[in-house]
């Protein structure tokens, strides 16, 4: 199994370079429409206007563990929120469940408010550690939504059942969600409760559409040549387990 | 200092993890064993971040209780909880347990946290149905899709053999078309996974500097 992970790995080193080259050159081509990203910065400019805080969540998952990926993706979604917020001086409140995840979130919005000269308008306390177990996590982002005004809750990274405890508490309150998860059984409870939802893998997608750099289009392109390659073999094996 | 602020955590970062993902690729002793080195490194930081955590949850809610904000009486009884778990915990005791094995704090995870923690699971059922409920009104194609899916879904569970096709229908619908979209979901996840894993060893998304 290592062989073969290596081999892949080795196969898609290239063509991420080489994508990523055309992205850089300007020919990678339109994205596709992903709702959810496109009406992030919507988010931030309603937050501005009504001086409510927006919240971003980063999931249960950690660094360093199996939901380091998923934790990375909120914290892309994060570093653009951060920056929006920080230039339009909009609160913005971050919860994470994993302690890892604090130092890294923290610095993420106060070098954000740093880049847009506004040391000051960075406080420690607006990331917050809430709890290490999912469901106490999901009862103390309750317990927020209800007690505090919110334009929009943005939850972006793992999720299990308990999601459904913040979904359905933001749904209730009339806060505007655009929610993504990876786990197939956590999904309908998203689609059932969130505004916006990004779907698996989409979640990953965060930095291609909102940072645009091209090592992230390309990874994104590098993501759906490869997508088809596996539908392609799924197909070929499918014909020839009929034929033979 | 351009060096030391971006290069060299960056260089550090990158060699790091290279080292680790050669390691679970090659089998070589020196390599394993500096590979087991890194991570264990990683694990004993990650540690000193829960007293990052801990100072953080102490800072919040004692601005809570400062400031007098809505539900600050909750967080008066979170520090105050806090402050009685670590006074039990804490001291070593000679030849008695201690820490998370200390009889006391044995008893606070029996009685207190684990039944307040299966209350809160169990609200999830609550919240299940109020979510299917909103899921249920047409808003659009797809939900009227999930809608007519779910009702045969739930017509094939509860058929009492009254209707024989339903079962199947339902059983078709689980075998085939939903496990095709889960595993479908699973290997774009896969993929997704591994291109950000990817990004990151080479390091061209980095936290850690500007």
């Amino acid at each position: 199994m290592k062989e073969i992970g290596l081999v892949v790995l080795l196969l898609l080193l290239p063509i991420l370079f080489f994508l990523s080259s055309r992205a850089r050159a300007g020919k990678a081509g339109r994205l596709r429409s992903l709702p959810a990203l496109e009406k992030l910065p919507g988010l931030v400019g309603r937050s501005a206007e009504t001086g409510q805080p927006l919240h971003l969540s980063v999931g249960v998952g950690g660094l360093g563990g199996a939901t380091t990926a998923e934790t990375w993706a909120g914290l892309t979604l994060l570093g653009q929120l951060a920056d929006e917020a920080a230039a339009c001086d909009t609160p913005l409140i971050v919860t994470v469940a994993d302690a890892t995840v604090l130092p890294v979130a923290q610095d993420i919005v106060r070098r954000a408010y740093l880049r847009h000269g506004n040391p000051d308008g960075y406080e420690s306390t607006q990331v917050r550690l809430i709890a290490p177990d999912p469901v106490a996590y999901a009862a103390g982002v309750m317990g927020l939504l209800e007690r505090q005004p919110f334009t929009a809750s943005v939850m972006v990274g793992s999720f299990g059942d308990e999601y459904l405890l913040m979904g359905e508490t933001g749904a209730r309150r009339g806060v505007r969600q655009v929610v993504g998860a990876t786990d197939p059984r956590t999904l309908p409870l998203v689609y059932a409760s969130a505004d916006e939802t990004l779907i698996g893998e989409e979640i990953f997608a965060g930095g291609a559409y909102t940072r645009k750099l091209p090592i992230q289009i390309g990874s994104l392109l590098t993501e759906d040549w490869a997508r088809w390659v596996v539908i392609a073999a799924i197909l070929v094996v499918a014909v020839f387990k009929i034929l033979l | 200092m351009t060096v030391l602020r971006r290069t060299l955590p960056a260089a550090l970062a990158i060699a790091t993890s290279l080292f680790v993902l050669a390691a679970l690729f090659i089998t070589n002793p020196l390599l394993d064993a500096i590979g087991t080195y890194f991570i264990d490194t990683a694990v004993i930081i990650a540690a000193f971040a829960l007293f990052l955590g801990l100072f953080n949850v102490l800072r919040v809610h004692a601005r809570k209780i400062r400031e007098r904000q809505p539900g600050s009486l909750y967080s008066f009884v979170l520090i105050g909880a806090m402050l009685v778990v670590l006074v039990i915990g804490l001291p070593p005791i000679a030849g008695k347990p201690s820490g998370p094995s200390h009889p006391l704090i044995q008893w606070i995870f029996h009685n207190i946290q684990a039944p307040i923690q299966a209350a809160l699971s169990a609200l999830i059922v609550f919240f299940v149905i109020t979510a299917a409920c909103r899921l249920l009104r047409v808003r659009n194609a797809e939900s009227a899709l999930m809608l007519i899916v779910a009702l045969l879904v739930l017509a094939g569970q509860v058929t009492i053999g009254l209707v024989p096709v339903l079962p199947a229908i339902r059983e078709w619908i689980l075998d085939v078309p939903a496990m095709a979209g889960v595993r479908g979901i699973l290997l774009g996840v896969a993929l997704g996974i591994l291109l950000t894993s990817i990004r990151l060893v080479l390091g061209t998304e980095r936290p850690y500097s500007d």
